[in-house]
């Protein structure tokens, strides 16, 4: 395949040789690329993982097989060990439970002190006591206890060997926080690393992997229960559970009249709402004029509008949650997703010989024949999933382990207003682009922000033009972090002018080529709005 | 491969984390041909792999693949170069005393020996295959001066191989090759040293 020059004498031909030979040679990449590389696929893992979330959230009929993965450890009752953590401040050993926060509050995306104001579910002492207790009274709880043990109690659950303790809580007008310790009676299997050196777990990684109910809003659909924490030793995980409150208001009963109205809208445009693929998509997007197809794009070609159906249930002062987990995931640090078989492929490559094509010509076919090669592949990708149809899904059991049982939990919830700020802005220009008012707590910044027509980036520069960069489950919510936020910059710019050049000036660290002093002055002049919000003088 | 870019732009992450990895020394030799160390290739793989990633949608064939993506990661190798640029100083040295197996350290010492502007031509010639025309698209080049300096690079190879007078190239300096299996050689800015490991 390789087009060589046309060299004329024998002599250059052997350098030629010589050339290709050493420069070809197979050798392993350095270890710095490799780690590289390895950081570069952990925040791909991510990112496709947060794809999809977001997708099952906004389309959330859209894909529908769920497959069970297969594993689980074999059940045995744990008894739960006082797991101790060290308290440089004190210069003691303190126990894990009851101080979760603690431990992981600067390590959170979300980073900050919980533990100033978090309040204290499960503790040691209590689940000791507990373990106690129920020992003593095991013959009359015998028979009762089907996914339960001995050592359960209201904030303790084991199942299968693995104990799950709720340690605290947290929640204030922006977000319910609420950490936890897993406990496996075997270690637990090793797991992907992201390029923080954070290993994630997830309660949400199939539709019946967990439910959250919210007494607020009972049909709540709980799709982001990713914890963010640390293996605090290969028995024990520690991690916290972050659910944005504006995310739980969902009338879904409105809800799911929208879909009903979607899905009759589109098949009265002659299209089946009930088999969508990528390229059904694609075609409905071309026969309805949109550039891309959204649910929330419908609105505006004569579809219902989202705007029309999605209503909010209001959020009372304290509440209840019901939080039963089913199954608790985490990533292998490598994915055996298995190769297109050889027959498929051997199939493949006859129909495409009786069709006189070759593949490493695809260059040259015809229109017609590009049509018949994609309709000879996609067969071939369609048998591979109906082989394999755990493949199309984020989480499998190639890719993921994970620990099945009951973990039933319910919690009662106050939110805690106290430090709570909100500025009404009302600073909005006559494009109807521009920010309504911003909400600050000691961990996250919200911002109700007015987009106008177009695709938006929000920017948030803190007091010192630093760039806030960790968002919430939506880009309106930001991590305080160690962020000065006396005083933020809000700048609404374009949402590909950001993405593909300005925001490569700040992280690439080469402002001096924008032709501005520092990123702030470029986003001054480029931004399509800007609002200053002081919360300190 | 072209199976594996098929099943990455149809959205499937590992197809295209499986895809990178095949590439993997392709890329480091086409960053290597560009830059003098390790570290900026590093990063610059780092970035290429992200922004395929982000980009795969803007992939309009299978088959361009390869250009597509080799075309990405000069560009990221060009901004790095920029940057040092930027900052008024050269490029960082490769660290001393790196283990490198003989068909590495051939691999260096052959680049070492063309002029900087001619290494990536080379590897994009010999080790990817790549017409001139392609390269010329890669590179943003004319194809003429693709040719040039692919003929001028073969000149310079010729003359440390054969000994033989090149037009233009006294610059070349002898490699020398030091006890114990180092070498230690400068020239145009490069500062290549290692150690050769058995294998």
């Amino acid at each position: 395949m390789k087009k060589r020059m046309d060299f004329s004498s024998a002599e250059e031909s052997r350098l030629d040789e010589k050339a290709r030979q050493v420069l070809g040679r197979e050798f392993e990449v350095p270890e710095s690329v490799k780690k590289a590389q390895q950081e570069a696929f952990a925040e791909i893992r991510m990112l496709s993982r947060e794809k999809a979330a977001g997708e099952k959230k906004k389309e959330k009929r859209r894909f529908f097989t769920i497959p069970k993965t297969a594993g689980g450890l074999a059940a045995a009752a744990a008894v739960f060990s006082v797991i101790c953590i060290s308290n440089p401040a004190l210069a003691e050993d303190i126990p894990l439970l009851g101080n979760v926060f603690q431990e992981l509050g600067s390590s959170l995306g979300f980073s900050g002190d919980y533990s100033e104001y978090a309040k204290p579910l499960a503790s040691a002492e209590s689940e000791e006591t507990a373990v106690q207790e129920s020992a003593a009274a095991e013959g009359e709880t015998e028979g009762a206890a089907e996914a339960g043990t001995s050592a359960d109690s209201l904030y303790t659950k084991t199942s299968e060997g693995v104990t799950i303790s709720l340690s605290e809580i947290y929640c204030n007008d922006e977000s319910l926080n609420l950490s936890m310790v897993i406990h496996s009676e075997e270690p637990f299997p090793e797991t992907l690393e992201d390029q923080f050196g954070k290993k994630e777990l997830t309660l949400t990684a199939h539709q019946d992997s967990a439910s959250l109910s919210f007494s607020y809003n009972p049909d709540f659909e709980f799709l982001e229960g990713d914890l963010d924490g640390e293996f605090i030793d290969e028995n024990t995980y520690a991690g916290v559970l972050r659910l944005e409150l504006s995310l739980t208001d969902t009338d879904d009963e409105k809800a799911d009249e929208y879909y009903e109205a979607r899905d009759a809208f589109l098949r009265e445009k002659g299209f089946d709402p009930d088999n969508m693929t990528v390229e059904t998509l694609d075609e409905i997007a071309q026969a309805l004029g949109m550039e891309e197809y959204t649910d929330a794009g419908l609105g505006a070609v004569g579809g219902p509008a989202m705007e029309d159906y999605f209503n909010t249930v209001e959020i009372p002062e304290s509440f209840s949650i019901d939080l039963n987990i089913h199954e608790i995931t985490g990533l292998l640090p490598e994915s055996n997703i298995p190769e297109i078989p050889q027959e498929l492929k051997d199939e493949y490559d006859a129909a495409m010989g009786e069709l006189g094509l070759n593949e490493d010509d695809y260059e040259n076919f015809t229109e017609e024949q590009k049509e018949q090669e994609h309709q000879l592949f996609k067969e071939m990708m369609n048998q591979y999933y109906e082989m394999y149809p755990e493949v199309s899904q984020y989480y499998n059991s190639y890719n993921s382990w994970s620990l099945k049982g009951e973990w039933d939990f319910h919690v009662d919830v106050e939110i805690d207003h106290t430090q709570t700020v909100t500025k009404e802005v009302n600073d909005i220009d006559e494009d109807g682009i521009g920010v309504a008012s911003v909400t600050k707590t000691p961990f996250e910044l919200s911002m109700s922000v007015k987009q106008g027509s177009d695709l938006c980036f929000v920017a948030v520069l803190d007091a010192n033009g630093e760039l806030m960069s960790e968002y919430g489950n939506s880009t309106d919510t930001l991590a305080v972090q160690d962020h000065d936020v006396s005083k933020i910059d809000i700048y609404i710019c374009d949402y590909v002018e950001y993405m593909d050049e300005l925001k490569g000036y700040y992280w690439n660290d080469n402002i001096e080529e924008s032709g501005y002093g520092s990123f702030k002055e470029l986003l001054e002049a480029r931004a399509l709005h800007h609002t200053e919000v002081v919360f300190e003088e | 491969m072209l199976q594996l870019v098929k099943r990455a732009m149809a959205s499937d992450t590992e197809a295209f984390i499986q895809l990178m990895e095949r590439n993997s020394l392709a890329m480091y030799k086409v960053a290597r041909g560009i830059l003098k160390n390790d570290e900026d290739a590093a990063d610059a793989i780092q970035d290429t792999i992200l922004t395929c990633f982000e980009k795969l949608s803007t992939l309009k064939k299978p088959e361009y693949f390869k250009t597509w993506m080799t075309r990405i990661l000069i560009n990221h190798c060009n901004q790095i170069l920029l940057h040092y640029r930027g900052w008024g100083s050269w490029e960082v040295p490769e660290a001393a005393g790196q283990d490198l197996s003989m068909a590495e350290f051939e691999f260096h010492e052959m680049l070492a020996m063309v002029d900087e502007k001619y290494r990536v031509i080379l590897i994009l010639h010999y080790v990817e295959g790549f017409k001139v025309s392609e390269i010329a698209d890669i590179l943003e080049l004319n194809e003429n001066t693709v040719k040039t300096r692919l003929k001028r690079a073969r000149e310079q190879l010729k003359q440390v191989y054969e000994g033989k007078p090149v037009q233009g190239s006294e610059k070349i300096q002898k490699i020398t090759q030091t006890k114990g299996g180092y070498i230690d050689e400068k020239k145009n800015g490069l500062f290549f040293s290692g150690r050769i490991t058995a294998g």
